[in-house]
């Protein structure tokens, strides 16, 4: 019942959680904790998409090729040997957004337990040309949001045109993928150095990039070198946990590894750079326990062997892991 | 009424919606009967009052209270099993009240597989 004017109230008049429009004219009341439920604010979203539990096995969510995935859980719990993955991210990386009203509990052995890895920004291909009697450069690696990735090796002899590369085009900037080969590529540039994801968050900003691509190695058909592609870079994602949050696994946002370069007959080729690392942040709104490993690496650029150069390494992501204290 | 666990997996989604189509009637017939309850309890009372009013003794029965009919809290849950094998790795899970139709559809977002298929 609507409480109105001058009706006498009762117990059920006070809902301590929210089931939306059906509670419409109730009063909130406090939790145990003293606090509004989170059903009743937007930070944690709507639990719309139900409780997810896994324990073991990987289940997969689709980002079909979208900037952004969003799911509304009402709680998270990833244990035994299970495992949450993404596929198909955007071809300038997606943002996997992943909001719980209740608990996050994720105690898996599986590493990761939650893979974001290489679902940044799209790879350099690999380079191949008819290069004369020039050996190929190595890809560099891709951007981050805070930094940059490493240079790419000089190939041999005259430089020559790099391979592809392809940065994150976000809302609000991007990340430079890295070079490619040739007189050895650039590494891609970071978003902007100065962010401090600690900064941004307290100034009520979050800042979710995925980073870019490595670039692509380059090779000489003439002896049948064949370079290396680049490495995706790693995705973004940021979980928001209304309840207690409890992680003792490895969460991933690292750069993909750049694929080592087919030696030629005479000539150097080069391997493709590594993706840079991703953007992790987790917000919630009780901490029970944070043993978790948060790996926001950069790819590595594929090896360095007999005539064939190493490529860049991708630049590090960053991470956040806090108490929420600013969003409602 | 009993709880209920209405479980959806890829073989049983039509039972599925036949079970919540079920327990929704169910529901309004507990609600219908519970209201029935009521509305008998308030008869009797103002057949009470009134007979009191001629005999002019007091009233003895208390007037009766409405107290909404409390409903267990049913689950629907959509079983994630593997896509090769139908081992279960995990389950969504929601309120009764959910609209089967959209835990079918965010279920079927989610696609799995267990730890032998993956090893094997």
């Amino acid at each position: 019942m609507t409480v109105t004017a001058g009706q006498t109230i009762i117990a059920s008049d006070f809902k301590n959680t929210s089931t939306g429009a059906g509670d419409a004219g109730k009063i909130p009341k406090l939790n145990s904790q003293g606090k509004l439920d989170s059903s009743f604010l937007k930070f944690s979203g709507t639990g719309s998409d139900g409780a997810l539990t896994i324990t073991s096995g990987t289940t997969t969510l689709d980002c079909a090729s979208a900037k952004m995935l969003v799911k509304n859980y009402s709680s998270i719990s990833i244990t035994g040997t299970a495992k949450l993955a993404f596929i198909n991210p955007h071809a300038n990386g997606s943002k996997i957004i992943l909001k719980s009203q209740g608990n996050v509990t994720i105690t898996s052995s599986t590493v990761p337990a939650i893979d974001c890895s290489a679902m940044g920004a799209i790879y350099g291909a690999a380079y191949n040309a008819a290069l004369g009697s020039n050996g190929g450069g190595s890809g560099s690696g891709g951007g981050s949001l805070t930094n940059a990735g490493s240079n790419g090796s000089a190939g041999l002899g005259s430089s020559n045109a790099g391979g592809n590369s392809l940065g994150f085009i976000g809302d609000i900037g991007s990340a430079t993928g890295g070079g490619g080969g040739g007189a050895g590529g650039a590494g891609g540039a970071a978003y902007n150095s100065n962010v401090s994801l600690s900064d941004t968050y307290y100034q009520k900003v979050i800042v979710l990039m995925p980073a870019a691509g490595g670039g692509g190695g380059q090779g000489n058909t003439n002896d049948g070198g064949a370079g290396g592609r680049g490495g995706r870079g790693g995705g973004a994602l940021y979980i928001e946990c209304g309840g207690a949050y409890s992680c003792s696994s490895t969460i991933s946002v690292a750069g993909e590894v750049g694929a080592t370069a087919t030696a030629g007959g005479s000539y150097y080729a080069g391997s493709g750079g590594g993706g840079g690392g991703g953007t992790l942040i987790i917000l919630y709104s009780i901490l029970t326990s944070n043993t978790g490993t948060y790996n926001v690496n950069g790819g590595a650029g594929g090896n360095s062997g007999t005539r064939v150069n190493a490529g860049g390494a991708g630049a590090t992501g960053v991470s956040l892991i806090a108490l929420n204290t600013e969003f409602a | 009424m009993e709880k209920q666990n209405i479980i959806i997996n890829g073989d049983n989604k039509t039972k599925a919606r036949a079970e919540v189509k079920l327990l929704f009637k169910n529901i309004e017939t507990q609600k219908t009967l519970h209201q029935q309850e009521f509305d008998n309890a308030v008869k009797l009372y103002e057949e009470h009052i009134k007979s009191c009013q001629e005999t002019g003794s007091e009233p003895e029965m208390p007037e009766p209270k409405f107290s909404a009919l409390e409903i267990p809290e049913h689950i629907l849950t959509y079983q994630l099993n593997c896509q090769h094998c139908g081992h279960k790795v995990g389950e969504l899970t929601y309120p009764y009240t959910k609209d089967i139709e959209e835990v079918i559809a965010q279920g079927d977002l989610h696609t799995s597989t267990c730890d032998e298929c993956i090893n094997s």
